[in-house]
């Protein structure tokens, strides 16, 4: 079965809150200054705060020179242009983002060695990655005991409600669909236990139905340990998951008090 | 057709875009997925290297409409559309009452490197180096250097257009045949059979998979940071400085916003000022901006108030971007490096980057016409440019190998009115000197002017002369801006009616790009009234002007990310007062030089080194 993949509503359940006003007015050297080189002249540059477009057809070394005291890396052309090209099997684009950063770490690591900027390099760029939690955990040694594939129906309650459903193969997320388009409405009247019938009639696959206010899974997506902030909000009743299964709760807690 | 039915039932006008386009939330742009497959279908860069889409939700190479296999398919997927439409029409005739078929122009200005297009957003070719490419390329360049007009002087000239020399010329002037054929080709399928489909050819930009922030995009990527907000900003101006048009009917602008990862974690403000910087430059030339309904509803009551009046008042008073100066180019996806450049500095918003020269001369506003280096000038271009002229308008253009032997004879016929234009500005000399020079030509009130660039001159000077002539042309021409201003972060968009080209009255909307609020002085050419501009509320009523000023020098304290819209009213020989307008700037810059200088005490410097 082939899933499609609406980024949109995985964005709006996984991404990242846009910036505020106040992120705006903060000290701009705080985050790292993007460079790529082409023959040791800038061709590309990014700051998510500052216009770098100055700095274009700069010599790499004036670079290195001015952003002394700031953090910066600087990637070669080449390089980034072959990982790209190599990051297309990949299944969808979020996949595509993190093959580039495993591919520009790995030439990193590759080319050099003994360099302490690319150390420095490598340091910043494995700093910037941030996994969710979810993935993480259903990339773990869950994916032994989890069914190899099925479908995880996500449900964040608020002012505006957003849904996902997310197709995982192995641990690994293969597609997710807009839950309106598949003619599935969650409301007072419907149990749990009828959204994952119809879940199960549509996708034909397991299904695991967490239903959470908005506030509250921003408050997992911040929390340094989630699980175990889950585990708690699964016992309070203000995280609702299904199947209720002693398995499913025990794994979460295993996860959130032991690390397992 | 469930669709269809549904919107007709509801009244609700449906609008289809048939063409394949980036970014529109299809993986591959909804292209079968076994085509694909077939490596040969791929477009291809300078370097060998693949064309990309890059973004969600799957990176994708972009094909290639030369390629056999995709245009074959293509064809079909048309025709289908066309087969349904004649059901439609037969069955249910009322339900294409209300559907309207736009038009776009599919993959051809996404053939831009991005590695070239990170300083300027249309620098080098923006051309499809694929096989599939080379084989009709030659044929149709070998087919269009048949014509008689390039075997004069003898029928061996006409191997002469077909050199390597002439490499890059006939490149362009193919794609962008290519691109107006594919067009047309597919508004003729559309219509087989007679169906009556309203048809609208549109230009769609999706800045958020432009070659051009490519890399930007991918580094942002990295940290999950917010995209290029600066870039993206300039990259709307460069679009709206581009004019595409089939058979010289403008294409409607319409720019896309995916909102892509990087785009939603931008700052509110942030996104406000990119959609409403789009919505003015795209209305102001007939066009839109496009969203999905989600995106919209997450903006703010009061931004999407603002935004649907400021719209609302912009289309009933009919405001207009005019392009007084137009700069006709052989593509408008490649980098155009003589004249517009400079146009683009002096003109701001006002200059356009067209191909079509009759689109150009048709419109009302055109007041010059700059011809591109690399243009191929034939007989009855010159002819018509020749009777436009005589309206009081003025048409430069550069002598050299682009133009054709009948062009030659017939600006030579007219030498003996050579008049080397006498602006103290302008380092004319003559030919034998190596040095640049004009020739002008007059016909009626108008003229032609004949830029001569001797191969032997200085490449370093050409620029700057370059520069210093395009800026003598235009005030010769009496075409000027309507306002210029002092800070880098702010861009001006003049708007004024259809009835007020040749007017006084304007609206000038002032934009501050940058995260900072900035002060910022505006010059106008003479005493100018300026008030507040206020848009229609929700009652559509305008309200009254509440303040008016009159000077040629105004200060403005501009918020960051703010759009501020003012209200002109030039009095009359606006352009002969523009010296004035000079003359303030340099003054207002050698006042802020002082301030500067007092606030280093102890700091000497050679006002002579620094003028």
């Amino acid at each position: 079965m082939s899933a499609g993949f609406d980024w949109r509503s995985y964005q709006r359940c996984f991404g990242q809150r846009p910036r505020l006003s106040e992120d705006l007015q903060a000290p701009w050297q705080n985050s790292p200054a993007f460079f790529v080189e082409d023959h040791q002249r800038i061709c590309a540059a990014y700051h998510d705060l500052e216009d770098l477009s100055d700095w274009i057809g700069a010599p790499v070394d004036e670079v290195a020179d001015r952003f002394e005291n700031r953090d910066y890396i600087i990637l070669s052309k080449s390089n980034i242009d072959r990982v790209l090209t190599d990051s297309l099997s990949e299944n969808h684009y979020f996949d595509q983002v993190s093959f580039l950063k495993r591919g520009i770490i790995a030439d990193l690591n590759e080319n050099n060695e003994s360099s302490s900027d690319a150390n420095r390099s490598i340091e910043l760029l494995s700093s910037l990655e941030e996994n969710h939690f979810l993935f993480d955990g259903v990339r773990s040694w869950w994916k032994r005991i989890l069914p190899k594939r099925f479908v995880f129906y996500l449900r964040l309650t608020g002012t505006q409600n957003e849904e996902a459903l997310l197709e995982f193969h192995q641990g690994i997320l293969v597609g997710c669909e807009r839950a309106d388009n598949l003619d599935i409405r969650f409301n007072d009247r419907d149990s749990l236990y009828k959204l994952e019938n119809r879940v199960k009639d549509l996708k034909r696959l397991s299904v695991l139905i967490l239903v959470v206010s908005r506030k509250n899974w921003e408050m997992l997506t911040s929390s340094e340990d989630p699980w175990r902030l889950l585990s708690q909000q699964l016992r309070t009743k203000d995280a609702q998951i299904y199947p209720r299964k002693w398995s499913v709760l025990t794994g979460i807690a295993l996860r959130g008090y032991l690390g397992l | 057709m469930k669709y269809l039915v549904a919107a007709t039932e509801r009244s609700i006008s449906v609008s289809l875009i048939l063409t394949p386009e980036v970014g529109f939330d299809c993986e591959r742009a909804g292209l079968p997925k076994d085509l694909f497959s077939k490596s040969e279908i791929f477009s291809q860069l300078y370097d060998q290297s693949p064309s990309l889409a890059v973004g969600p939700p799957r990176t994708f190479k972009i094909p290639s409409h030369f390629a056999e296999e995709f245009t074959k398919r293509y064809t079909n997927y048309i025709s289908r559309f066309n087969a349904f439409f004649v059901t439609l029409d037969r069955n249910n005739g009322n339900l294409l009452q209300n559907v309207k078929i736009l038009l776009g122009g599919g993959f051809w200005k996404y053939y831009r490197p991005a590695s070239l297009s990170t300083v300027d957003a249309f620098s080098g070719n923006c051309f499809d180096y694929s096989k599939n490419f080379a084989i009709r390329y030659r044929e149709e360049i070998d087919q269009f250097y048949l014509q008689d007009e390039f075997q004069d002087p003898d029928p061996v000239s006409a191997n002469l257009w077909k050199t390597r020399a002439y490499e890059d010329a006939n490149r362009r002037w193919f794609h962008q045949c290519a691109e107006e054929s594919f067009r047309k080709r597919t508004e003729t399928v559309l219509l087989k059979r007679g169906v009556p489909l309203d048809i609208s050819q549109v230009e769609i930009f999706t800045p958020e998979l432009d070659p051009s922030i490519r890399y930007s995009e991918m580094l942002r990527s990295l940290g999950e940071a917010p995209i290029d907000f600066f870039r993206l900003s300039r990259l709307v101006d460069e679009y709206a400085h581009r004019v595409s048009s089939v058979d010289g009917d403008r294409a409607e602008p319409i720019v896309h916003w995916s909102f892509f990862p990087g785009l939603q974690k931008l700052s509110d403000s942030e996104k406000q000022f990119l959609i409403i910087k789009s919505m003015l430059l795209t209305q102001g030339q007939g066009g839109t901006v496009l969203i999905d309904v989600r995106d919209w509803l997450d903006f703010s009551l009061a931004c999407r108030r603002r935004v649907m009046n400021l719209s609302k008042t912009l289309s009933d008073s009919g405001y207009r971007v005019f392009g007084r100066v137009k700069v006709v180019t052989s593509h408008l996806w490649s980098s155009s490096s003589l004249f517009w450049p400079h146009v683009k500095q002096l003109m701001g918003n006002e200059g356009q980057l067209v191909h079509s020269l009759d689109g150009a001369m048709d419109d009302p506003a055109t007041q010059t016409i700059f011809i591109d280096d690399m243009r191929i000038v034939r007989f009855e271009d010159m002819d018509r440019l020749q009777k436009w002229s005589r309206s009081g308008k003025t048409v430069v253009l550069p002598n050299g190998r682009y133009l054709t032997e009948s062009v030659k004879r017939m600006l030579k016929a007219g030498v003996d009115d050579r008049d080397i234009i006498p602006d103290k500005n302008f380092n004319e000399n003559d030919s034998q000197s190596g040095q640049i020079y004009a020739d002008v030509f007059e016909y009626g009130a108008g003229r032609v002017i004949l830029l001569n660039i001797p191969e032997s001159a200085d490449l370093s000077k050409t620029n700057e002369t370059v520069s210093r002539f395009v800026g003598s042309t235009l005030r010769k021409s009496k075409v000027l801006p309507v306002c210029r201003h002092s800070h880098r972060n702010v861009t001006l968009i003049p708007m004024g009616t259809p009835d007020e080209i040749a007017g006084c009255d304007r609206v000038l909307f002032v934009l501050n790009s940058s995260q900072k609020s900035v002060n910022a002085d505006l010059f106008f050419p003479q005493q100018t009234q300026v008030a507040n501009f206020e848009v229609s509320d929700a009652n559509g009523s305008v309200k009254n002007v509440i303040e008016i000023e009159s000077n040629s020098l105004f200060n403005l304290d501009v918020p960051s990310c703010g759009i501020l819209p003012i209200k002109v009213h030039l009095t009359e020989n606006v352009v002969s007062e523009n010296q004035a307008a000079e003359s303030i700037s340099q003054e207002s810059e050698k006042s802020k030089l002082d301030v500067q200088i007092a606030e280093l005490p102890g700091l000497e410097i050679d006002m002579e080194f620094l003028v």
